[in-house]
């Protein structure tokens, strides 16, 4: 039997306070990573704090400068079924699309994922591709941090006790985007899954911005798929090309894929990946 | 250690339900085992099998995956709920038709899933209706049947289409 405790928060400062001033506090979002075995065991006797009550928390729309804000408490199926990501960011909305199950996407949620940091996220290699900005709210007041910086390690994060992710904002750039994956049957994880975003300038890739998840120990750019394809007209030659320079990574192996397999993967759905981007950007 | 039970209103069927839970109890348990509601079967607790499969405000959830006390001011529907009296729902009657049940296990959750599907989309393909399953594991393997009983939902709904 679990001893766990449960708080549901009314706003979003309460939830602030509860998780900072609470010894051994979780934040409870869709519920499926925290709830599911095998980490429901290992809660011990948390509080989790529901966020599920707060108002506002799910909203999708643009800010004054352009970009897409999009509440951390989005489900993963709101992602997919909403009209101006798959018009604007469609590497947001294939990717939403394949998480898991129906019933994982109508639950889980943006915040929740991105929190987790699971290896085999979909989402955190588009949200690295796409530029994306994650809006934090934390006892000592708010911040913004690139998903770069968001992402520090396996499962690891740049949130300290007591923060909250809000919101992500994308900026919506032009050029277009894809996302590409490679599912584990059973898991319906990612054994490895590319992002990419290109715009063209007269014909040649101008801004590039390509990452992996699934293949390497945390979703990560590939800089030097990147630096290989800037400035050069795209076309299968310089994709296939570029996709080389993903080899040099350090992959995962496990008994469901071998570092070799994940390498070869990677350069793979990188070439998908870019070739579809490069499409939509045209 | 003193529990704390957590106040929780809920619509369980049709029914309110005005209770306190304790704050570690899992919603598909809360059905089950404080509600009596046995339809909702409890497969894997990894959010895998499907078993457990309800829905909550008409959206298809696994109720392994909910505690009862984050179900408080929601409509819940098990399987319990979903024919009136003795009638069957189109639904469960294709299920009946098209032999989409072997054990029965894993029924009471494809039966959640599928509601859920067909209000989103009144006339899904096969591809659709399979891909709709990633969420429900069937040991005896009825996987065709229920794409069969699905697709006769839809052509059998008013203005539905054949493939």
């Amino acid at each position: 039997m679990l001893a766990i405790q449960y708080k549901a928060a009314q706003s979003l400062d309460e939830a602030v306070t509860l998780l900072a001033t609470t010894a051994g506090a979780r934040a409870l979002a869709g519920g499926h990573t925290l709830l599911l075995e095998p980490t429901r065991s290992q809660l011990g006797a948390a509080t989790l704090v529901d966020l599920g009550k707060i108002q506002g928390l799910n909203d999708i729309g643009f800010t004054r400068t352009g970009a897409l804000r999009i509440g951390a408490m989005t489900t993963i199926a709101a992602l997919a079924d909403n009209a101006d990501i798959q018009r604007d960011l469609p590497a947001l909305a294939e990717a939403a699309s394949q998480v898991g199950d129906p019933q994982v996407r109508n639950w889980a949620t943006l915040g929740g994922s991105l929190a987790d940091n699971d290896p085999e996220s979909d989402l955190t290699a588009v949200l690295l591709a796409l530029d994306a900005q994650l809006h934090l709210q934390g006892p000592n007041g708010t911040r913004a941090v690139a998903a770069d910086q968001f992402i520090t390690g396996p499962r690891q994060t740049a949130l300290t006790q007591g923060e909250l992710i809000t919101d992500v904002r994308i900026p919506i750039v032009g050029g277009g985007s894809a996302y590409e994956k490679f599912k584990h049957p059973a898991t319906l994880y990612a054994l490895c899954g590319v992002a990419a975003h290109v715009s063209l300038i007269d014909g040649k890739v101008g801004a590039c911005r390509v990452a992996v998840t699934g293949a390497t120990e945390y979703a990560t750019r590939l800089t030097g798929v990147e630096a290989a394809l800037a400035g050069q007209e795209p076309t299968a030659e310089a994709i296939a090309a570029a996709s080389e320079a993903a080899s040099g990574l350090a992959f995962r192996g496990d008994p469901f894929g071998s570092p070799e397999y994940r390498a070869h993967l990677t350069r793979v759905l990188v070439q998908r990946a870019v070739t579809r981007a490069v499409e939509r950007a045209r | 250690m003193a529990e704390q039970g957590v106040p929780v209103t809920l619509t369980v069927n049709g029914r309110e339900v005005r209770t306190s839970v304790p704050p570690y109890l899992l919603l598909v348990d809360f059905l089950r085992d404080t509600l009596g509601l046995t339809g909702t079967k409890v497969g894997c607790e990894t959010g895998q099998c499907g078993a457990c499969t309800i829905l909550v405000d008409g959206i298809s959830a696994k109720s392994c995956a909910m505690l009862a006390a984050q179900a408080d001011g929601h409509q819940v529907t098990t399987v319990e709920g979903m024919a009136q009296g003795s009638a069957m729902t189109p639904l469960q009657a294709a299920f009946w038709d098209k032999h989409a049940v072997q054990c029965g296990y894993c029924t009471p959750g494809l039966l959640a899933s599928m509601t859920d599907l067909l209000q989103r989309n009144p006339d899904p393909n096969a591809a659709e209706i399979r891909r709709w399953m990633d969420g429900n594991i069937c040991r005896c393997g009825v996987y065709q049947n229920v794409v069969r009983a699905v697709r006769q939902v839809a052509e059998q709904a008013p203005g539905g289409g054949g493939e």
